[in-house]
């Protein structure tokens, strides 16, 4: 049973690990920005589909996904970083609702617009040659596709981290999560940072997108299912804490794999259920600071 | 708009949105000609279904244009209005609705989701329209939610089910069982169940697994299915959630150690391609490529000429129910609903998946349900079924007593 | 960075600019022409405008939150379907006629958001968006689940008796509850409540500091939010014949967002014009469109950009230029 429990344990932390990567980014956009970026999933499904058509035309499985790799995030940060400066920095001094809708509008003009070039059909991506087959872990096959996401997940967790603290860029990015109103005050330039903090959370949705292609199946409405796991782990985890998302993003993980052992009838509820014990206990989030 | 132009063209198009706009009771199609016999579908173009959707408006479509080609029906020609339910049943009241009343369709063709279906229907019932369902399955409406102008050409949820116990009974003592977490899904594990206690009573399910509809990632879910080691998998998973299911269970090798039987569409096929695995038992509700004699081939010719791909199971049952009110038309003289009700009832139409009657008690198309193993297709380039059985209707579907026993309980 | 709530357009900037006794005739006139309404139109269009009355509940509900309280619910949708799921399953659990059941559904509705809405209100802006996300989709993944009682995904099917069939007959019932509903919801946000709820938008801090229970506040005008759009939810299930669990999905929680930020939400009249706004195009656009989100996206992204006061509030700033060249 134990052993179980473990294996359950391992694949819910490779679940994680890609929540993790999309939610990194909303939660720095929300410290930053305070925007709750519904776009957020779009990103996400369109670097899939980007992933879709880049393997496809690179051919080979390991080269593709690779290629894929390299090209669909940057891609995507550039689409964000446009929505950002042609759309949202103009309306950044109106009330929150504005840029909610303005990200919802976005939303339904992504999903058409991935309809419309790449058409309602389902699509599969291949995984890279070595990482489709299985490795064993207590006598039980575990996907070295998903050994390999919770390495990297663990790689881009560092890195971010790495970002935050050691860079001036990510310094910044601090500031403004725990004082919006001082950072106009100290001399940086607001505009640019917004810019490049939307862009980088963008480019963490698709490198999420990139890194699920693979996993499952490339289709319109994934959008909507990841956007709200990541509300969830954003709040629980604490706003514009990227550790928090961490953390919460595997305790998601983890919760709903074990939990499918022992009560398989409310795995639909299992966010909402650790969500809502996050709530009661610390309403700011785990890590989050009190406001 | 490509749709709606075909029915009007660009200018009637402006015509009718003028009419909208001017919000008046003025009709919009009084401008057209009023000969034409019109086929109102409502279906969810917008959502996860469009795939299945643009399928079933393009067999839709074909059909019609055959019909047209042929010199019409009654020396009119067929037309056909399309609108968008989103997956949302209450758009798809108000479409249908609107079809009804302002446009003056003369019969409907159901939509995908069975909870438009449902409204769909209710509509129908209203208006004394008759519907043809081709992809809504739940066993609801030609059972407790019946009328008479409700007409399906679907197995029901509750047949499928059936047809899986009967091919995958015999498999195994110990099963398991995967599908979404929602309505259809657990009825059809309680109707499987059911047959399955009569096809092999020393049968038992060990564990079962009920991820959410869209799940992306089914490992722990599949880590769990593993670890059980059961015989015999039945999967009430479909579409993207199957092809996602059947990419991430391939590493465990959980189709070679077990016997595994789901629901299938061609899409699924389509969207796998070579990662599909040989020997999965899939269920189909229309696969061209089983389909019987040379009017199923030659249909497979002019869908491939006209939109540069295989018709899936949506776009052969929506063929199919323009075949079936073309018969019924031509049989009754007319497009009135009660003389139209009374031709499909009495009529034996010729459709592709063979010759198909509708029956009287709850107006059920004794269509049958195809299972069969995947192994690699000479023709086409994705997998297809091979030793396709085909389970008879009258094995499947409820009895009497079981339909009048489902009316009384409502 | 705190977002500034819009100064430009005043609560009163509407009820200045036109003497009492023109306003009630404009009312009055407004609501004589809408019972005479089913004699003119078709029935589809009928229908359509059974949608709009609903959906101006729906609207005018929740800008009791967003235009009047400052709170910005993403889960609005959650009551909204709960009033409609009352009435389903009273009538197939109880055998529950309708009407009947309409009257229960406020307090259903209400007595979920008053259990939603104690969490809820312990945070504001965007933390309570996201809060009241949250819940709503709790609220909905126990509907879909809960199959049993709520008939799952595919819904749970109402028959509303004959007499309430005809779209003329339901129009009528439909346009008499929304009107009593608004009337109430108007003398609610002239009263002293209301008073205190604008008070809160304008400043909270300040509310706070001059002793208002900002938090009791704030929860009345969410229980009181989700009481009228569950009527409003109510009324959509024997007009669907059905309640079904989009009803309380997050996006149809963007729906009044939508509705009232395209009319306006500094006047009472402005999420009305937005639902009649939006009714109309989404019904015209899912008929004649093949990439209806595309378009219906590209409309909402023009609104939000160049109209911030809505439509509501775009007519009003014409309306003062008018009168100021006029003197």
């Amino acid at each position: 049973m134990m052993d179980e429990i473990l294996i359950q344990a391992l694949s819910g932390l490779s679940r994680g690990m890609v929540l993790f990567v999309v939610a990194s980014g909303l939660t720095l956009i929300f410290g930053t920005m305070r925007i709750a970026n519904f776009a957020h999933g779009s990103f996400y499904m369109l670097a899939a589909f980007l992933t879709y058509s880049v393997a496809t035309m690179v051919g080979d499985r390991t080269w593709g996904f690779l290629a894929a790799l390299c090209l669909a995030p940057p891609i995507v940060a550039g689409v964000g970083a446009l929505i950002e400066w042609g759309l949202l920095k103009r309306i950044a001094t109106r009330p929150h609702q504005y840029q909610l809708i303005l990200t919802y509008a976005i939303t339904l003009i992504v999903a058409d617009g991935i309809k419309m070039l790449w058409g309602s059909d389902y699509r599969t991506v291949a995984r890279p040659a070595g990482l489709d087959g299985a490795i064993t872990i207590l006598d039980m096959p575990f996907p070295t596709y998903n050994a390999m996401l919770i390495l990297v997940g663990v790689l881009i967790a560092v890195g971010l981290h790495l970002l935050l603290t050691r860079t001036r860029f990510g310094k910044t990015i601090r500031a403004a999560v725990a004082d919006g109103e001082m950072i106009g005050a100290l001399g940086v330039n607001v505009q640019r940072l917004f810019t490049g903090v939307f862009a980088l959370g963008a480019g963490l949705a698709g490198l999420g997108g990139v890194l699920a292609a693979p996993v499952g199946s490339v289709s319109l409405g994934i959008d909507s299912s990841i956007i709200i796991e990541s509300f969830a782990v954003i709040i629980i985890g604490g706003v514009g804490n990227v550790m928090g998302a961490l953390i919460g993003a595997v305790l998601i993980g983890v919760v709903h794999a074990v939990g499918i052992l022992f009560v398989p009838k409310l795995a639909i509820a299992f966010v909402f259920i650790a969500l809502c014990a996050v709530l009661l206990i610390r309403p700011q989030g785990l890590l989050g600071r009190n406001t | 708009m490509k749709v709606i132009q075909k029915a009007y063209g660009r200018r009637a198009v402006t015509r009718a949105m003028l009419g909208a706009m001017a919000l008046g009771p003025s009709m919009a199609g009084a401008a057209r000609a009023q000969s034409d016999i019109k086929i109102g579908l409502t279906t969810d173009l917008t959502g996860i279904a469009a795939s299945y959707t643009r399928s079933t408006v393009n067999g839709v479509e074909l059909g019609i244009d055959e019909v047209n080609a042929a010199g019409g029906l009654l020396g009119r020609k067929v037309a056909l209005l399309v609108r968008d339910s989103q997956l949302k049943p209450d758009l798809g009241t108000t479409h249908t609705r609107d079809l009804i009343t302002r446009e003056k369709v003369d019969v409907l063709i159901g939509p995908n989701s069975s909870a438009v279906g449902l409204t769909v229907s209710a509509v129908a019932r209203q208006y004394q329209k008759p519907v043809i369902m081709t992809t809504p399955n739940t066993p609801r409406l030609p059972m407790e939610l019946f009328h008479p102008h409700f007409f399906t050409l679907v197995p029901s949820g509750l047949m499928e089910a059936r047809a899986m116990a009967e091919v995958m009974g015999p498999k195994g003592k110990k099963f398991a069982f995967i599908g979404g977490d929602y309505e259809a899904s657990h009825q059809g594990l309680k109707f499987f169940k059911e047959r399955l206690a009569k096809v092999n009573p020393g049968a038992e399910f060990i564990t079962e697994a009920w991820p959410k509809l869209g799940e992306p990632d089914y490992t722990s879910y599949i880590t769990k299915l593993a670890s059980a080691k059961p015989d015999v998998l039945f999967s009430y998973l479909w579409g993207a959630d199957l092809v996602g299911f059947i990419k991430q269970a391939k590493p465990y090798g959980l189709f070679n150690r077990t016997a595994v039987g789901t629901l299938l569409f061609m899409d699924d096929l389509k969207a796998l391609g070579q990662e599909m695995p040989d020997g999965i038992w899939g269920q189909m509700r229309a696969p061209f490529f089983a389909m019987p004699g040379d009017t199923a081939s030659r249909f497979v010719e002019r869908y491939r000429a006209k939109y540069n791909d295989y018709p899936a199971d949506f776009a052969i049952m929506g063929y199919e129910a323009v075949m079936a009110y073309a018969g019924a038309i031509k049989d009754a003289q007319s497009v009135e609903s009660a003389a139209l009700v009374k031709a499909l009832e009495a009529g034996t139409f010729d459709l592709l998946r063979g010759r198909t009657r509708f029956r009287q008690l709850d107006h059920q198309g004794d269509v049958p349900s195809f299972i069969g193993k995947t192994a690699a297709g000479d023709k086409v380039p994705f997998k297809v079924l091979a030793e396709v059985e085909r389970v008879p209707a009258d094995k499947i579907w409820p009895s009497e007593a079981e339909v009048l026993e489902a009316r009384k309980a409502k | 960075m705190t977002a500034q709530p819009l100064p430009p357009l005043q609560p009163a900037a509407g009820s200045a600019a036109l003497s009492m006794r023109t306003k009630t005739v404009i009312v009055g006139g407004l609501i004589i022409g809408l019972y005479l309404l089913p004699f003119v139109l078709g029935e589809s269009y009928l229908f359509l405008s059974i949608d709009f009355l609903i959906m101006a509940l729906f609207a005018v509900s929740y800008n009791l939150l967003l235009g009047q309280a400052g709170m910005l619910s993403f889960g609005h949708a959650a009551y909204y379907g709960l009033g409609a799921y009352t009435v389903a399953i009273l009538f197939n659990k109880l055998a529950v006629p309708v009407y009947i059941g309409l009257l229960a559904s406020p307090f259903i509705a209400g007595a979920i958001a008053l259990a939603v809405g104690w969490f809820a209100v312990r945070v504001t802006g965007m933390y309570f968006a996201m809060l009241t996300l949250a819940f709503g989709q709790l609220l909905h993944t126990v509907v879909m689940g809960w199959y049993g009682f709520t008939g799952g995904d595919d819904g749970l099917p109402v028959m509303p008796p004959d007499w309430l069939l005809p779209a003329r007959n339901y129009y009528l019932f439909v346009l008499t509850v929304t009107l009593v509903s608004l009337a109430a919801l108007r003398l609610i946000t002239l009263s002293a409540f209301g008073t205190a709820l604008n008070a809160i938008r304008e400043n909270r801090q300040r509310a706070i500091f001059v002793g208002l229970g900002v938090r009791n506040y704030e929860l009345g005008a969410f229980v009181i939010a989700g009481a009228f759009a569950g009527i409003a939810g109510a009324m959509r299930a024997p007009l669907q014949q059905m309640a079904f669990p989009s009803l309380l999905h997050w996006s149809q929680s963007a729906e009044p967002v939508l509705m009232a930020l395209a009319g306006g939400i500094y006047t009472f009249a402005g999420p009305i014009v937005g639902a009649a706004i939006f009714v109309f195009t989404n019904f015209v656009i899912t008929t004649y469109s093949e990439y209806p989100l595309l378009v219906f996206g590209v409309i909402v992204l023009l609104v939000v950009l160049y109209l911030p006061g809505g439509v509501a509030g775009a007519v009003i700033a014409a309306w003062e230029r008018l009168r100021r060249r006029a003197r």
